[in-house]
């Protein structure tokens, strides 16, 4: 089954390739209107706002310091290079004197300063306010150089300036409605609900970019009418297909379905570990072991997705490793470990998932955690909350399993750790506490060292897999489809689509 | 119309009176309506700024946006500055959007407008020509065919409707899409399309409605003395269904229609929720949804005024229709 998945994945990936290789050896077009499709609308403009209805207008409007590659590496985008100091505690940015806002006032360091600011001002509500934190102060050198200092030496802080969207502070008031970035797209207009209209930016501080003169992004319904939309030409891309309509679209002559490099996304399950019987780690890794990833991903996935059992950054480090390798399902030893909890009799737990346009599976999942834990003696209610209420449930900690998602999985994993309700070691949403933890993931974010970094990386996955407070199951891709004379449409490491490369190609 | 000019209260005509008196009663209903919905919106768990936070804030993080939502103060202190901002014409700003509420409701409105209308011309479509046959042809297989569709019609819950429309035409044979709206003045014959089914969703119950009230209106005038002399006078029965009978008859249906375009106003929220049509149902649930209370609030404020005034216009349209009925 998993060679199955990988082949799929390979060939989808290696024909992705081949149409990008198609494009850079062609010279792209200019001009033109491109179509988009998605299920839903932006919640607002602010882009410390990292909702996932968001994400299409982030690289449209806004630029970051720095865009990490496949690889991790950070490569400039409006800072040209950086030093970190020798201890890690600051680091000195050049910027660009080339660029300015859609309003067009130059852009310069003090923006800088002021998007750190916004970013960690606790009325704002910034996503990564957490990370953004990290920074302890902001000195403007000058026009164009400034540098970040922190308490503790932060090797790694160039993950998080890739999702720092500088914004223009004059404008900064009405950024939910009225966006001012130094992107390659002006908001031309919204329709709340219905469209959104983004315009070349004639004054792209990159040559010649963007390619086409505007993009039109239409609202609509649900993943079968996005498919319907697609199909008909009413629209000539579409993002986040349902997954089970991907073998469908990429059977279709005219349509590609577009593979990203990798999951800022994965489905877990988290366990409430302040709870008795969940408190026990036997249990929690008797649950682990009963459940059927490979099913899971088969049939949720539509088989576009492996089992995983750490998130995808840290997944890259151990998977060759053999005690990952013989992770798998183990119904006889899960039985074996509740009998040593003094469970043998079976036990009754209580589920919480939620469903929602972007989050569909919920259900699918709970229904098979049922199925597979019942072959343990565990009887498992479901309860499917609605949005609100789950986050209610979830933080207040009325839940013994939790079917949830978890962000940030691609990226450096001291983002992951330090930044997400999933795993940071204080108030996650596990209520797990362990100071072995807490120290194991205070050592990796101070450690300079990148080898002894990455080392302290595959520890502290052993661990996570071990101590099992939290269960990955699979990456969640961001997956889209489009007609084949739409080229250039790239993905960031946060699954956010760009269009400042795309070119329309008939 | 003798009672536009006719009737009058120290001097001021009747309708005068009459609307002045209508338009004050809309105050206090919508300020108990108000305040009715907002008590009842608090009592639902989690808040605009717990939805806006997201799963990874902290308790501290979601604390410190309610308090610049302004969401700490207590239910009635938030109350109270809604109002007075309402009765400065200010009906707030989305928590989550940032948009101001007219704006939000001035871009849906016109959606919910197009479907609302849209489903009584289908309920006139198929409701009056069904109930003229059923009453022409009374006792026959058709008045039973008629009479067997309207209860049907009328029996069946929309969201029920819509899901069975959904699965038939949309995810089984693939013909018509299952949800979302093209504007007409973009492509008028892909809006058509995206019309069928939530308009059918919507309009068939009305259509039932139609049905029967234009038989048995029918009926009624059929069995006047005028109209048999009409037949007995060797009149084609045509000429006696259409210029005697069923004028007379349209008095009672106008009246429907035009209370039943009111009752359309809930229908359409439900219908949006199944087919996603960018209207002001589905802007009220997604603020749900998101919490966004500001945005349920003002909507419904607005529901309500377009309700109570679709109602008055009706009751003048009677009066105007009908020069018994006199407005004291």
């Amino acid at each position: 089954m998993r060679i199955k998945i990988i082949r799929l994945l390979a060939l989808l990936l290696l024909s992705s390739l081949l149409v990008n290789g198609l494009a850079q050896n062609q010279q792209p077009s200019q001009g033109g209107t491109l179509t988009v499709g998605r299920a839903m609308d932006v919640s607002n403009f602010d882009p410390t706002n990292l909702a996932t209805a968001n994400n299409i207008m982030m690289l449209q409007l806004f630029n970051t310091l720095v865009s990490l590659d496949e690889n991790l590496n950070a490569q400039p985008e409006l800072a040209t290079s950086w030093e970190f100091s020798e201890d890690a505690r600051s680091l000195t940015l050049t910027l660009r004197d080339d660029v300015t806002f859609h309003s067009g006032r130059p852009f310069t360091a003090s923006d800088v300063a002021f998007s750190v600011r916004r970013y960690q001002d606790e009325q704002v509500g910034a996503t990564m306010r957490a990370s953004a934190l990290l920074i302890s102060d902001v000195t403007v050198e000058g026009d164009h150089t400034v540098t970040l200092h922190f308490d503790d030496p932060q090797p790694t802080i160039l993950d998080f300036l890739d999702m720092l969207f500088i914004m223009d502070e004059e404008t900064a008031d009405s950024i939910a409605t009225n966006p001012i970035g130094t992107g390659p797209y002006k908001l031309a207009a919204h329709v709340p609900g219905n469209e959104i209209r983004f315009e070349r930016n004639e004054e792209y501080w990159k040559e010649g970019r963007p390619y086409l003169d505007a993009i039109v992004v239409r609202v609509i319904g649900d993943a079968a009418a996005l498919l319907a939309n697609l199909e008909t030409g009413t629209v000539d891309w579409i993002e986040r297909p349902s997954y089970s309509d991907l073998n469908y679209l990429d059977a279709l002559p005219d349509i590609v379905v577009t593979v990203p490099e990798s999951a800022p996304l994965t489905t877990s399950i988290q366990f409430n570990t302040s709870r008795s019987p969940l408190d026990d780690q036997r249990v929690r890794k008797a649950i682990d072991l009963a459940i059927d990833r490979e099913r899971y991903t088969s049939l949720y996935f539509a088989g576009f997705a492996d089992p995983m059992w750490v998130a995808p950054s840290m997944h890259a480090l151990v998977e060759e490793e053999d005690w990952y390798q013989e992770l798998g399902r183990d119904v006889d030893r899960a039985r074996e470990l509740l009998n040593e909890a003094g469970h043998g009799d079976g036990i009754e737990l209580d589920m919480i998932v939620t469903t929602s346009i972007v989050h569909t599976g919920g259900v699918i999942l709970a229904e098979l955690v049922q199925q597979d834990l019942a072959e343990i003696g565990i009887q498992v209610n479901i309860d499917v909350a609605e949005g609100a209420s789950y986050g209610d449930r979830s933080r207040a900690g009325d839940f013994d399993l939790r079917g949830a998602g978890y962000g940030r999985a691609n990226r450096d994993p001291v983002t992951l750790l330090t930044g997400t309700s999933a795993f940071r070691p204080e108030s996650n949403l596990s209520f797990y506490v362990n100071d072995e933890y807490t120290q194991m993931v205070q050592a990796a974010i101070g450690t300079i060292d990148e080898q002894q970094r990455r080392d302290a990386y595959r520890e502290l996955a052993r661990f996570i897999v071990d101590e099992a407070f939290i269960l990955t199951l699979s990456p969640a891709y961001s997956y889209a489809a489009g007609f084949d004379w739409v080229r250039g449409v790239t993905t960031n490491v946060e699954g956010f689509f760009g269009f400042e490369e795309a070119w329309i190609d008939r | 119309m003798a009672w536009r000019h006719a009737a009058t209260k120290n001097g001021v005509p009747h309708v005068i009176v009459y609307l002045v008196r209508r338009l004050l009663q809309l105050v206090p209903v919508l300020v108990v309506a108000s305040f009715a919905i907002f008590l009842v919106l608090h009592l639902v768990p989690g808040d605009a700024a717990s939805m806006y936070a997201g799963q990874d804030a902290t308790e501290e993080d979601i604390e410190a946006l309610r308090r610049a939502m302004g969401l700490d103060e207590p239910v009635l202190v938030q109350y109270g500055r809604w109002l007075r901002l309402v009765f400065q014409g200010n009906l707030g700003t989305s928590l989550i959007s940032g948009y101001s509420v007219v704006r939000l409701v001035s871009h849906a409105l016109p959606a919910s407008a197009e479907l609302a209308i849209a489903a009584l011309v289908f309920a006139l479509l198929v409701g009056l020509p069904a109930g003229i046959l059923a009453a022409r042809f009374r006792g026959s297989v058709v008045d039973v065919a008629v009479s067997a569709y309207s209860s049907i019609a009328l029996a069946i819950p929309n969201f029920w409707m819509g899901i069975l429309l959904v699965l038939s035409f949309s995810v089984g044979l693939r013909w018509l899409p299952a949800s979302g709206r093209v504007a007409f003045v973009e492509d008028p014959v892909g809006a058509l399309v995206f019309l069928v089914l939530p308009v059918v969703t919507l309009g068939i119950k009305l259509s039932g409605v139609f049905a029967r009230y234009t038989r048995s209106a029918l009926l009624e005038v059929y069995g006047e003395e005028y109209v048999r002399t009409a037949r007995a006078k060797g009149v084609h029965e045509r000429a006696v269904l259409f210029k005697h009978v069923f004028r007379i008859a349209l008095i009672p249906i106008v009246t429907v229609a035009g209370a039943e375009l009111g009752n359309l106003i809930g229908g359409v929220v439900i219908v949006e929720a199944i087919f996603a049509w960018p209207g002001v149902g589905r802007l009220m649930l997604q603020s749900i949804v998101s919490r966004d209370f500001v945005v349920v609030q003002g909507t419904l404020l607005i529901l309500i005024t377009i309700f109570i005034f679709i109602n008055l216009a009706v009751d003048i349209a009677y009066g105007l229709l009908n020069p018994r009925i006199r407005l004291s």
